[in-house]
């Protein structure tokens, strides 16, 4: 183990990637890998999901690696809240000598060791340029996507080094301390400040909704999938002549779930805290240890042309049908 | 290796020691055509020249030489040339475009599942039985000793007589018109110059396209003596398709159709293959919905009457594991042991579904 050194250079390492392209997936990896260091973690959870990762990461950790872990409230940390962003980082050197890593979802001030981009493979090309092409079977489109994938990243940085895995599955030398930036100079740092703002389409929206101590869980589900599968706000026809679509591009819930099963689960399971997470029309469920704070449950939408009131008001007849009272 | 110096020139009243051979004979695989020089041999060639014609008309070579075979299956070039389609058929967006993209199937992306209207079902359904017909006429050319090229040919043949297109033809480049896939082959085998021996199994997968639909079926047949294990392999796997079509009705999700299929496959000590696909299927080869074979699987969607897929499960003896021939098309189990597969096209009813390739009364093959 490292010792404690107060004056050592922290090195940092920015995690950026599209909605649902494998941020936190790499964050749970990095955190359980066996590398001797100890980690800190600044995460930007988008929109107001906030509690819904950490829930989620706290579980697969064991709870000892998380001491550190630092919430930012909300909204963009480059951006909108740089401010606490400093802080937050400002707090974390106060501390200094109790880790020896920073990872930052975004952008901030210790020495940049590397930037570390997830693209989700199946979607990227969909992000990058609409419509997305799609083959018969996963394997011969990805082949061929795959290839175009890299060779487009490598247009937009040719710098780029690039690797393929399954859940984040890479070695830790690849994305840790890979001294990406040692020389770069200022006048060059500089410029890479800027071109930060073009990170979100704007007609992108982030939906937040509280949800119950415990919901019948199949119904729920079902209403996520009317959301996900059919591209409508659950209860309606769908959009209007004339409107675009809705498309949700991420789903993330943690929910008190009774009478749970998972994907293709045998078993069921009479009460269980529950984390979904979607990326466009997939999603997938876990059960995790049960949260001490009922406050944190909710149901977060992230997407395109999502009405909100209807969203909200989809949500509270579903919660009429669906709450369970404890 | 054989001592080049036993050779003697075949020019007649040359008996000198002759190390060339004939460059032709030696692609042809016809041996002993041997010369003592480039003289001699052009003497020679007026004759000679004949020992290509009647000899081997068949004579093949491996064109991946290096590559890790898995089994005992070796593409055998060289390949058939393209075969025409009468000017007068109509083609899909793909026949003729470069590399065989489909613009339509890009431009649909994620799509949501197509619904069909009354007029567009009964298109399909008459579609899908000329696809039946098609299959049915391949699998009775099933013999030992028959290439799989000669099975191109009367799929060819029996599709264009029906004025429609052999939907694999130029799909992303696929260069003949069906799909045949021999022993450890799970799906998109080439067809070519390799003769169906005793106690093979052989996929025949039909796609054609007619009045702006698509047909997609297929089915594994036995030739000659299949041994015990291959026949259960195929048995079995059918039964994998009968249980997944028992599940469609209204409201049921395609996710939940994988674990009927494994769990059947493994009760029987198979494994499912994970890297193709069930899928839309109708004006467009393949579209929405994603159909996988396996269970826990998380695709997205739920059956509503009118939407038309395919399920088309693949059981391996061994591990469910496959991989790719050089060819980029050919997929064959990682441990070289043998998968076989069945294909319907389903069509999902107000009260169930309707199995639009469904077999005909006379179709050749094993229904247990």
């Amino acid at each position: 183990m490292a010792t404690s050194d107060p004056n050592k250079i922290v090195p940092a390492t920015i995690l950026t990637g599209y909605l649902g392209s494998g941020k936190t997936t790499l964050l749970n990896y990095i955190l359980q890998a066996e590398h001797g260091k100890r980690i800190a973690v600044i995460m930007n959870e988008f929109g107001d999901s906030q509690g819904i990762d950490q829930a989620f990461t706290t579980v697969t950790d064991e709870g000892a690696m998380v001491d550190e872990w630092l919430d930012l409230k909300n909204g963009c940390l480059c951006c909108t809240v740089k401010d606490k962003g400093l802080k937050a980082i400002e707090s974390l050197m106060e501390r200094k000598g109790k880790f020896d890593y920073i990872l930052l979802e975004t952008y901030c001030d210790i020495r940049l060791d590397g930037i570390v981009t997830l693209v989700d493979a199946k979607n990227f090309d969909k992000e990058l340029n609409e419509p997305a092409p799609e083959g018969e079977t996963m394997n011969e489109c990805q082949k061929q996507a795959l290839a175009r994938i890299e060779q487009t990243i490598g247009e937009i940085n040719s710098e780029a080094d690039i690797r393929r895995s399954q859940f984040a599955g890479v070695p830790l030398d690849y994305v840790l301390n890979i001294n990406a930036y040692s020389s770069v100079t200022t006048k060059h740092a500089a410029d890479t400040e800027h071109g930060h703002h073009h990170h979100v389409d704007s007609r992108i929206g982030t939906v937040a909704m509280a949800a119950p101590a415990l919901v019948q869980w199949e119904i729920v589900d079902e209403w996520i999938q009317e959301l996900l599968w059919d591209a409508r706000i659950p209860g309606t026809s769908g959009a209007a002549d004339g409107m675009p679509a809705t498309e949700v591009l991420r789903l993330k819930a943690l929910l008190g779930a009774k009478d749970y099963i998972p994907v293709g689960g045998e078993t069921k399971l009479e009460s269980a805290t529950v984390v979904v997470q979607g990326v466009r029309e997939m999603y997938d469920s876990f059960s995790v240890p049960a949260h001490s704070d009922d406050g944190l449950l909710k149901l977060v939408v992230i997407g395109r042309n999502v009405d909100e009131d209807k969203l909200r008001s989809s949500w509270a007849q579903l919660l009429a049908k669906a709450t369970v009272s404890v | 290796m054989s001592d080049a110096s036993q050779h003697t020139c075949l020019r007649d009243g040359c008996d000198k020691a002759a190390k060339l051979q004939c460059p032709t004979c030696v692609k042809l695989g016809i041996k002993g055509s041997f010369f003592c020089s480039q003289e001699c041999f052009r003497q020679s060639w007026g004759a000679h020249k004949d020992a290509h014609q009647v000899e081997n008309p068949r004579a093949t070579y491996n064109p991946f030489p290096s590559y890790p075979y898995t089994g005992t299956i070796r593409p055998e070039y060289p390949l058939s040339p393209r075969r025409a389609v009468p000017a007068d058929i109509p083609r899909p967006d793909y026949a003729d475009a470069s590399g065989g993209v489909s613009r339509l199937e890009q431009s649909y992306g994620n799509a949501q599942i197509s619904v069909l209207t009354e007029a567009e079902t009964a298109t399909m359904r008459h579609v899908c039985r000329l696809g039946r017909e098609v299959l049915d006429i391949a699998a009775r050319a099933v013999k030992v000793g028959v290439t799989t090229d000669e099975i191109d040919r009367v799929v060819h043949e029996a599709t264009i007589a029906r004025k429609a297109y052999p939907s694999p033809l130029n799909y992303y480049g696929f260069p003949k018109s069906v799909c045949t896939s021999v022993n450890e082959v799970i799906c998109h085998g080439i067809p070519d110059q390799r003769a169906l021996r005793d106690g093979d199994i052989i996929n025949i997968d039909i796609s054609l396209y007619k009045d702006g639909f698509h047909a997609d079926l297929n089915e594994t047949y036995l030739v000659g003596n299949v041994d015990e294990e291959g026949q259960k392999l195929v048995s079995v796997t059918r039964e994998c398709l009968d249980r997944a079509i028992a599940l469609v009705k209204p409201g049921a999700r395609y996710r939940d159709l994988g674990a009927a299929i494994e769990s059947h496959a493994k009760a029987n000590g198979f494994s499912v293959v994970r890297t193709y696909c069930g899928h839309g299927v109708g004006k467009m080869f393949h579209c929405a919905p994603n159909v996988p074979h396996y269970a826990k699987n998380k695709a997205a969607g739920v059956m509503r009457p009118g939407h038309v897929f395919t399920i088309e499960p693949m059981i391996n003896v061994g591990r469910f594991n496959d991989q790719t021939w050089r060819d980029n098309w050919t997929a064959v189990t990682a441990d070289g042991k043998r998968s076989a597969q069945f294909e319907h096209g389903i069509l999902v009813t107000e009260t169930g579904y309707e199995v639009l390739t469904k077999r005909l009364e006379d179709s050749p093959g094993t229904q247990r």
